[in-house]
């Protein structure tokens, strides 16, 4: 797949025996006319993470000669400084709540991704950047080939003050607004029992096994936040994600 | 290509030379920004909080700016813009690793490429480029202006997030004891905080705003 995620409108006749699919339903808030959404990020292989650093080795020498003359007796951009557009295999998307397989108050959404390991990376507005990372905490899954990983439901909305959408964290502060948007997201999980679509009933469809997600940093975010605690399975102590399960 | 390597203690360190490389071009403040970054740095699961790299100083001999409560309304209503934060269940040490780990957010890279590739567990992530102006000789005096207030409100939403759900409280201070506390040498900066954060408790209100 040369893209990161495929948003089936249509139920597929048949599942691919090496991609994998997830199933989620999403809510649909705006900020003006764009939708307030989730992003996943597949974790990368070893391989794509030593190619995407040889990639980058290369370019950064490639334009040193560009970027000494124009610093000219100024600092040069060190490699970490170095803006590069990889154009390799992406592993970040957002869930576009404007291509779904089902409509409705909430929309039903159905993935077909590279088989792998999904954080809840974050939450953004419209269908590019990522305007709120979950670097203080989140969850997982492994998306396996073949199957229907039934992620649940997300939620997502800003959340500096009151939300109508429900199971976020808001009231944050109506003054942290002023900076930058201020995005919370929530999961509710599937269970066994979590209604399917019709059209794909009959597939295979599994729960996604969440695992809790310590806190990372994402410096290409414009604000930080976490995914809101999950009852009996993610909960927050002092701040730090700690998997209920184990309690 | 660089290498992480992995401390018996659990730092992550990039290679001396390449630091020395960011050393030679850069500010002590963005240096000390860097190494921070890399010092706490990003994993493929949690993020385990680094033992301080040194002992620690006796907090006692640490100078910080005066807080005493102010009565001039003008900082009390800015007190959700320049205030320090506070905990009454923390040690110094405690505190020093909370504002290592929350401050560590505010260094700011180009954007995350959504969609496209994330080097996610990788630690050689891009940092701003402070040399070349973005902006014509207008822009630059706005930019002036905007940006540190922009940036200042963007690193307050970060910390006030990070430490806020630590259990910590935010009280206010006037804007230059505000500026002493958050503009200098990062080290200082939160060896300060860290004493009047696991200090006595204010005899003041908490900003709630």
């Amino acid at each position: 797949m040369a893209e990161a995620a495929i948003h089936l409108e249509q139920a597929p006749a048949a599942l691919q025996a090496d991609a994998a699919y997830i199933l989620v339903k999403a809510s649909v808030a705006k900020s003006g006319l764009f939708a307030i959404q989730h992003v996943l990020l597949r974790e990368p292989s070893e391989q794509e993470l030593a190619d995407y650093l040889a990639a980058k080795q290369i370019a950064y020498e490639a334009e040193l000669p560009k970027l000494r003359k124009k610093a000219k007796d100024g600092p040069v951009p060190t490699i970490g400084e170095f803006q590069f557009d990889y154009k390799g295999k992406p592993n970040s998307f957002v869930v576009r709540v404007g291509k779904f397989l089902e409509d409705g108050e909430m929309r039903t959404i159905l993935l077909q991704v590279p088989p792998g390991k999904y954080i809840l990376y974050g939450v953004t507005v419209g269908d590019r950047g990522l305007a709120s990372c979950n670097c203080l905490g989140t969850v997982g899954f492994t998306a396996q080939p073949g199957v229907i990983t039934h992620l649940g439901s997300l939620y997502a909305d800003k959340v500096h003050k009151e939300s109508p959408v429900p199971n976020l964290e808001d009231e944050l502060g109506e003054q942290m607004f002023q900076y930058s948007f201020v995005l919370g997201g929530a999961l509710v999980p599937a269970d066994a029992q979590t209604a399917v679509p019709a059209a794909i009933q009959k597939m295979p469809i599994s729960p996604a096994k969440l695992e809790v997600i310590g806190q990372f940093y994402e410096p290409g975010a414009g604000n930080i936040n976490r995914l809101a605690p999950i009852p009996g399975i993610l909960g927050y102590e002092r701040g730090k994600p700690v998997d209920l399960r184990g309690k | 290509m660089v290498f992480i390597r992995l401390t018996s203690d659990g730092v992550f360190q990039l290679p001396q030379n390449f630091i020395d490389t960011i050393r030679s071009n850069h500010s002590n403040s963005t240096m000390q920004s860097l190494k921070f970054l890399c010092a706490i740095c990003l994993s493929s699961t949690a993020i385990a909080s680094a033992a301080p790299e040194t002992a620690l100083p006796d907090p006692t001999t640490i100078s910080v700016p005066d807080v005493t409560p102010s009565a001039d309304p003008k900082i009390r209503e800015d007190g959700y813009k320049f205030y320090y934060f506070h905990s009454p269940d923390v040690s110094f040490e405690t505190a020093y690793q909370d504002l290592r780990d929350c401050r560590a957010h505010l260094v700011s890279a180009g954007p995350a490429a959504v969609p496209g590739f994330i080097p996610w567990g990788e630690q050689h992530r891009r940092e701003v480029f402070q040399g070349t102006p973005m902006y014509g000789i207008v822009g630059v005096a706005m930019a002036a202006i905007i940006v540190p207030k922009m940036i200042r409100g963007q690193h307050s939403n970060k910390m006030r997030r990070c430490m806020g759900t630590r259990g910590y409280d935010r009280y206010a201070i006037a804007e230059s004891v505000f500026d002493k506390l958050n503009d200098g040498e990062e080290q200082q900066l939160i060896l300060m905080q860290a004493k009047l954060a696991s200090g006595p408790k204010p005899a003041d209100e908490v900003v709630m705003r």
